[in-house]
């Protein structure tokens, strides 16, 4: 456990103390180096994501991005380096992806700061782009969210902004690209003339005097520093950030100067009657409103009428609950109203079409069975019986993506905020918890934004209970096979199972084994209503779609390979019971005994669901169909017939599958699965139906929801709170799971579902 | 809302619908800095919207943001009862 600590903001970020630069590689293409730096939820990462041509998460809620990302703007006269920060609402950090940010501003030297402020919300931004100038480094200032400030009646004399920030200003459009390429040109150009610093505010008398005499303390130890930065960090200090020396200097100078440092502040703050801090703050907004004086003018008198008359409905005191939990019932219920027609489609499609073009191939090749055994039982089976969960995936991607690109994301942390407060955590937590639906991985990360390690770290250890989209498929099969009449239900429960569990254990953790410490202060930014941007949310589903077909394409693939080796060894061996797999599933199996599930394949698909959930499907299509495929249909080429019928069903089928799943979309139709004749995947169903209990089914599922995601997770946590945290985790998600897939059986069979 | 030494209210004794001026911030450094730099220092209007379901937080719009506080925090605070906001 890391419990070194950052004064006074209760930030404990065990990758701060050394700033790591992953992007140092690049940095020799590149001829200069910039960094987007602005509020929370501004549009860095929009601007980034043009000026750069990447991917990065982009939603309309504060703190999305939570680490940086640097990618390459190719331009005359040379590259530039653009680095994506975490969004600041001043550079004193109160959470760890803010204290990343400030610590980036302070040691790494970037050629310029590109300041994007939310022109719609300037009374706000410029407090930051203040500190920014104060720096000491030459500063461009984009004016995003110009089309919001337009359309809200705010008027800004762009001109008089520049000269009065020392600083080119330019506004954009950064998700509808207006403005976008004039940034793009002025941008290098700007660079390549060498600009100079930005124009730091002058602040009052008293606090100039207070600044030099800090700056005469520290200059004689930073001889290589221009002037204008040795200021910019004297009133740093002055505000009181004597952190930043334990950063910049060795331990007994920094202690040295910080004890000189906090004797001056003392003087000031009895000669002042006030802390400098707030002074100093004062005198920014001093400044702020000067240049808001100067340079805007706002001719609509009431403004976002639209966020106003969404609120009164959405966060409303009796509405807003049963609202939240309506959207998700909704989501689920069409995400999985219309996977179902297309899981037999693609199924077909696979065991059709693909699977006989490659026994063509293979035999055209004369291959021998082992090898079209492998291509066909193991890799084929594998990839098949994910991609056929393909649409739902995207489905429920698209939903997501829509939230929280419309603003609705972070009122779920608001009206959440309650619930979360009774199990001793911050409506925040909420978000990671929601992101956990798409993937585990990323939501890890995104905890970063809770200002207290303990909350950060409850939250991560809590995440792997929400069950993300790669569990899914699991949860479809099964209800496919043993709840045909109620699968929306199971599934809906699974995913409330799941955040039940997140929720309690979040309590348990809180009371037992993580100390309670004081509460940190809620402070939460409800961002204004977007209309959701179809490119953005495109290029969101996009990430997440390409993110799930490559792990189909490579840990599937990888682990079915090795799966089917595992299989079929000793070499020759005739019945999979006997293989080695088989021999380590069994041996695993009796511990599942009492929960119901006690069979060897059942363990296996467990087992092999330890490097990701996906895999439990896959796995057990390999073990069945291997068992139903008699070796003589991998020597035979398909006969004309089956061609015709596997050709038949790629159009028809698919537009079978077209019509029921829109019928099901709008409604028309209750969501009763129909396993008819074009779904091969009845086969696995089957399999299912004549091994299984629905007690022991419902246990199994109630097992894979709670037990370890995936190792990438288990690496997340390792990665942000260490091995002992991560081992901690892996075990009691595994207790968790094995406890409450008993109680879940027992119940089952008490509920006479035996 | 009670009547309280010279008119002055914390801000979570705000019913909805209401404005009110920020007199004065308390609480430690760290957070009372960073109100300040969201616009919850003396002399800006803050306008009470409303409260979220089960009573807390509370949503509030200071300077065109909405922010969400916890009576905890906005109790920390203090403010004057105003009719009409100081600043836009
Ligand atoms: N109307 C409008 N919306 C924008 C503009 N730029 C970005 N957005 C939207 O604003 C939201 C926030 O954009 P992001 O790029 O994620 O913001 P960010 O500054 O990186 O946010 P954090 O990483 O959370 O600090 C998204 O919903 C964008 O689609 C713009 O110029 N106009
Ligand atoms: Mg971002």
């Amino acid at each position: 456990m890391n419990t070194r600590r950052h004064a006074p903001s209760e930030v404990t970020c065990p990758r701060c103390s050394s700033v790591e630069v992953p992007w140092e590689t690049v940095t020799q293409q590149a001829a200069y180096t910039v960094a987007l730096v602005g509020p929370p939820n501004v549009g860095k990462t929009s601007l980034f994501n043009y000026l750069t041509g990447q991917f990065q998460h982009v939603g309309n809620w504060p703190g999305k991005t939570v680490t940086y990302h640097a990618g390459l703007l190719p331009a005359e006269p040379g590259p530039v380096l653009v680095v994506d920060l975490p969004g600041l609402y001043s550079l004193v950090p109160l959470s760890a992806e803010e204290e990343l940010a400030r610590e980036l501003l302070y040691l790494y030297p970037f050629d310029a700061l590109v300041n994007v402020v939310d022109a719609s919300h300037l009374p706000r931004s410029l407090y930051l782009t203040a500190e920014l100038l104060e720096l000491g480094r030459p500063v461009l200032v984009a004016l995003n969210m110009w089309d919001v400030a337009r359309r809200e009646g705010i008027q800004i004399d762009v001109e008089r902004m520049a000269v009065l920030l020392g600083a080119p200003v330019i506004p954009t459009v950064a998700r509808s690209e207006e403005g976008m390429k004039v940034l793009q040109e002025h941008l290098p150009r700007w660079l390549g003339e060498g600009p100079a610093p930005g124009r730091a505010p002058r602040y009052p008398e008293r606090i100039q005097e207070a600044r030099e005499r800090l700056q005469a303390l520290i200059e004689p130890y930073l001889p290589e520093w221009p002037e204008a930065q040795v200021q910019g960090l004297a009133l740093k200090l002055l505000e009181g950030q004597t952190d930043l020396l334990g950063k910049l200097f060795e331990p007994e100078t920094a202690a040295a100067l910080k004890a000189r440092v906090e004797a001056l502040r003392e003087v000031y703050r009895r000669t002042w009657k006030e802390d400098p801090a707030l002074a100093v703050a004062d005198a920014r907004f001093g400044w702020v409103e000067g240049v808001l004086r100067a340079s805007v003018r706002t001719t609509a008198p009431t403004r976002f009428t639209l966020t106003r008359r969404l609120d009164a409905v959405v966060t409303h005191r009796w509405l807003g609950l049963p609202l939240f939990f309506l959207v998700m019932w909704l989501v689920f219920h069409l995400v999985v109203n219309v996977t179902e027609p297309f899981i037999g489609w693609v199924e077909g499609v696979f065991q059709g079409v693909v699977r006989y073009a490659l026994l063509e191939v293979l035999a055209g090749l004369r291959a021998p069975l082992w090898l079209r055994s492998l291509v066909v039982d193991g890799v084929l089976a594998g990839v098949g019986s994910m991609l056929s969960f393909l649409p739902g995936l995207t489905l429920l991607y698209l939903f997501l993506a829509w939230l929280e690109d419309s603003g609705y994301m972070a009122r779920v942390a608001f009206v959440m905020d309650r619930m979360m407060q009774a199990v001793g955590l911050h409506g925040k937590a909420f978000l990671p918890l929601m992101l956990g639906l798409g993937c585990n991985v990323p939501a890890v990360y995104a905890t970063r934004t809770l200002e207290r390690w303990q909350d950060r770290l409850t939250t991560a250890l809590v995440i792997p209970f929400v069950s993300c989209s790669a569990r899914l498929p699991v949860y479809l099969v099964f209800a496919l096979a043993f709840f045909p009449k109620n699968t929306a239900t199971v599934v809906w429960g699974m995913y409330l199972l799941g955040f039940v569990v997140a929720l309690a254990s979040a309590w348990v953790l809180r009371r037992r084994v993580l100390p309670q410490g004081q509460e940190a202060p809620f402070l939460l930014e409800l961002p204004p209503y977007h209309w959701p941007n179809w490119t953005v949310i495109g290029r969101q589903v996009k990430r997440q779609v390409s993110a799930f077909v490559t792990q189909a394409g490579t840990v599937i693939v990888g682990v079915a390979v090795v799966l089917w080796f595992l299989m079929n060894l000793p070499w020759g061996v005739e019945d999979p019971r006997a293989s080695w797999f088989g021999r380590v599933s069994a041996a695993v199996a009796p511990a599942l005994q009492p929960l119901g599930f006690g069979r060897w394949d059942a363990a296996g698909a467990l087992l092999s669901g330890f490097i990701a959930k996906e895999v439990v499907v896959s796995t057990m299509g390999q073990i069945y169909l291997g068992e139903m495929q008699p070796t003589a249909a991998l020597l035979a080429r398909p006969t004309g017939e089956e061609w015709q019928a596997a050709l038949d069903h790629l159009g028809p089928g698919l537009l079978r599958a077209l019509r029921e799943a829109f019928a099901r979309l709008m409604g028309w139709k209750a969501g009763v699965f129909q396993v008819g004749e074009d779904a091969v995947n009845a086969h696995l169903l089957a399999a299912l139906q004549s091994r299984y209990s629905p007690a022991a089914a419902l246990a199994f599922l109630v097992f894979v929801l709670l037990y370890v995601p995936c190792m990438a997770t288990v690496a997340a946590l390792q990665q942000e709170f260490g091995a002992r945290w991560a081992a901690f985790s892996l075990i009691y998600q595994i207790t968790v799971a094995w406890v409450l897939a008993w109680a879940a059986y027992h119940l089952a069979l008490a509920l006479g579902l035996g | 809302m009670k009547g309280h030494n010279n008119g002055e209210f914390s801000l979570d004794e705000m019913p909805p619908g209401t404005w009110a001026e920020v007199v004065r911030v308390d609480g430690p450094l760290y957070w009372r800095r960073r109100l300040y730099a969201l616009g919850f220092r003396p002399g800006v209007s803050v306008y009470v919207e409303q409260t979220a379901p089960l009573g807390d937080p509370v949503q509030y719009r200071v300077l065109d943001t909405w922010f969400a506080l916890r009576r905890q925090e906005a109790r920390r605070i203090r403010v004057r009862h105003v009719s009409r906001p100081s600043n836009p």
